[in-house]
């Protein structure tokens, strides 16, 4: 007798676990997250600021003039700071700690040159020259490498490497480094291994079975530039690849913004 | 009736065998089922089976697979791909340097290398991890992997990226039973993409998260795809192989920059060659402090972390500064 007890305990128990593996699509998920939106302007890797080879030229009653077409003909006031009118936008976003005379970097006379502490003048293309006047254990740094960025090549002999100076990545009159916002990082939510929606390589839904009822053939079309169509839920037989016009556009992914390149 | 068992064949045991015998024979075509799901793409063409070790392919054998996975990349993705396979350089040994007083945890460097080196954007892969640790401390255990601030850099905390070390005593040679990953002249641990089984020993061995496994068929767009690839570097991985960080070779093996130091805003990634010793990595090392991750496993990693005199300043230091010299 108790054979049997144990049998009608373990049979419908059995069933019933049966039962639930099957159905279990329609009651239970787990969440999954859309692919992370990267833009390519996010990941461009041209400098912060364009280089200064020249110096920069000031918009004047919309006139692009360079320095010494004004200071040529006024004299400029010799104590600093003081109410400017024509840089005011520099003024305004000065932060440079405690180096706030214009003086100490400009030349009084030639103003589309930078100065040197004995008077020497150089150009808006040497200005590591001019930091390195305050800077020096930077400076110092940025000599051997340490400091800066060196982008190209790091082997001259194949190719030219081009080492940053100072003004490339610093802003001389706020040369802090502002803060960004961090790009999406590793998220669990991303790294499931799903099964695709059919003719969509996006993810196309939001819950995935966690028992996975997919195998290898769900998808052909992941990722391929000829999605076949007529696919039918996942789990029935493919029939055939149905050849179809590549689909370039910036639509393959969900979420995602047109690229401008 | 008596069977020639000596079972008695009546209605009863007919139905009851019967019915086991049904239901084993369902049970069995439940279980093969998978079988009549499988898509022809995915078993192997006799090429690719026979083809032989990375190490042991002749030049010949190396441009037929060269040509074969070109030919794949081509069908898949409707992009004409450049796949080469890059030697090491001579008298070249590379070494990465990380300067930790600059790094602001932007995470362009992981982002740009997903897209350098054709990664899985479904399922997400990123080889490189940047840790998000408390000022104090340079345990990585400590590090937070999935910070997601608004504005970074936070100023109670600094930030570390770690991506594979190329060992000189690499724990995840060691372990792999079927030599698919070794370390090639230059110092880069490589892996023969073929080769590899999927076992996953090399991801349990590495200590520094540097490995990862494609779980499934890697989701690359094909207007992302870069078609400049290399056979032991950054051509589309198969399912089921592991992949990791392999310091870009397929730029650096020709003198180039990897791609996470080219994108990295402040400059604090730097890369060369150990054995010129004017490279600004040998200047780093003779005159920075630096010091390598779990230095106790005995991993001799190649990729070495400096500070500055100070760190970063935080926010309050930054403050004071800035009313202290107003007031003045």
């Amino acid at each position: 007798m108790k054979g049997h007890l144990v049998a009608w305990l373990v049979g419908p128990t059995l069933l019933l676990l049966g039962l639930a593996i099957f159905l279990s699509p329609r009651l239970v998920s787990i969440p999954l997250a859309e692919p992370a939106v990267v833009l390519p302007s996010q990941i461009d890797p041209a400098p912060l600021r364009k280089p200064l080879s020249r110096p920069p030229t000031i918009r004047v009653a919309g006139y692009q003039k360079n320095c010494m077409d004004c200071h040529a003909l006024f004299q400029s006031r010799t104590k600093t700071p003081f109410a400017m009118f024509q840089h005011r936008e520099i003024q305004r976003a000065m932060d440079h700690g405690t180096n706030r005379r214009c003086y100490n970097c400009h030349d009084l006379k030639s103003r589309d040159k930078l100065v040197l502490d004995d008077g020497t003048l150089v150009g808006f293309d040497h200005a590591e020259l001019v930091c390195a006047k305050c800077h020096g254990t930077t400076y110092r740094d940025w000599q051997r490498g340490a400091h800066g960025k060196t982008e190209g090549y790091w082997d001259a002999s194949l190719g030219k490497p081009n080492r940053f100076i100072c003004t490339q990545c610093h802003d001389p009159h706020a040369p802090a480094f502002g803060k960004f916002k961090p790009l999406p990082g590793p998220h669990t939510l991303r790294m499931e291994a799903i099964p695709r929606t059919p003719g969509h390589v996006g993810r196309g839904r939001e819950k995935v079975n966690p028992l996975r009822t997919w195998s290898s053939s769900d998808g052909p079309h992941r990722g391929r530039a000829n999605p076949p169509v007529g696919m039918a839920e996942s789990g029935e037989k493919i029939s055939s690849k149905v050849g179809q016009k590549p689909n370039q556009q910036a639509g393959q992914q969900t979420g995602e913004e047109k690229i401008h390149e | 009736m008596v069977g020639e068992l000596g079972t008695k064949v009546d209605r009863r045991n007919f139905l009851r065998e019967g019915m086991a015998v049904t239901g084993g024979l369902v049970a069995v075509s439940a279980a093969l089922s998978p079988l009549a799901k499988l898509d022809p793409e995915d078993l192997p063409t006799a090429e690719q089976f026979l083809q032989k070790h990375y190490k042991e392919m002749s030049p010949e054998e190396l441009q037929a697979a060269l040509s074969r996975i070109a030919k794949e990349v081509e069908q898949r993705y409707d992009v004409k791909p450049n796949v080469q396979d890059y030697k090491p350089l001579e008298g070249v040994e590379f070494v990465y340097a990380l300067n930790l007083s600059r790094c602001i945890g932007c995470r362009k460097c992981v982002h740009a290398c997903v897209a350098e080196n054709n990664q899985s954007r479904e399922p997400e892969i990123q080889y490189i991890r940047v840790l998000e640790m408390p000022r104090g401390t340079l345990d990585p255990e400590q590090g937070d992997h999935h910070y997601d601030r608004p504005k970074v850099p936070d100023a109670d905390h600094f930030y570390m990226p770690v991506q594979c070390h190329q060992c000189s005593n690499p724990p995840c040679v060691k372990v792999c039973p079927v030599e698919a990953t070794w370390q090639e002249k230059d110092g880069i641990v490589v892996i023969d993409y073929d080769w590899c089984i999927g076992c996953r020993y090399c991801e349990a061995a590495c200590p520094y998260w540097a490995r990862r496994f494609n779980f499934a068929d890697p989701e690359i767009p094909a207007d992302k795809l870069n078609p400049d690839m290399a056979y032991l570097s950054n051509r589309p991985r198969p399912k089921g192989v592991v992949e990791k960080c392999h310091f870009c070779l397929q730029r650096t093996r020709q003198g180039k920059m990897p791609a996470c130091l080219e994108v990295c805003p402040t400059g604090s990634r730097k890369f060369g060659n150990v054995l010129d010793p004017e490279s600004e990595v040998s200047q780093i090392l003779k005159t920075k402090r630096i010091f390598v991750l779990k230095e106790e496993a005995g991993t001799l990693p190649r990729f070495f972390y400096y500070f500055d005199e100070r760190y970063p300043r935080s926010e309050q230091e930054r403050d004071e500064a800035k009313h202290g010299e107003a007031e003045a």
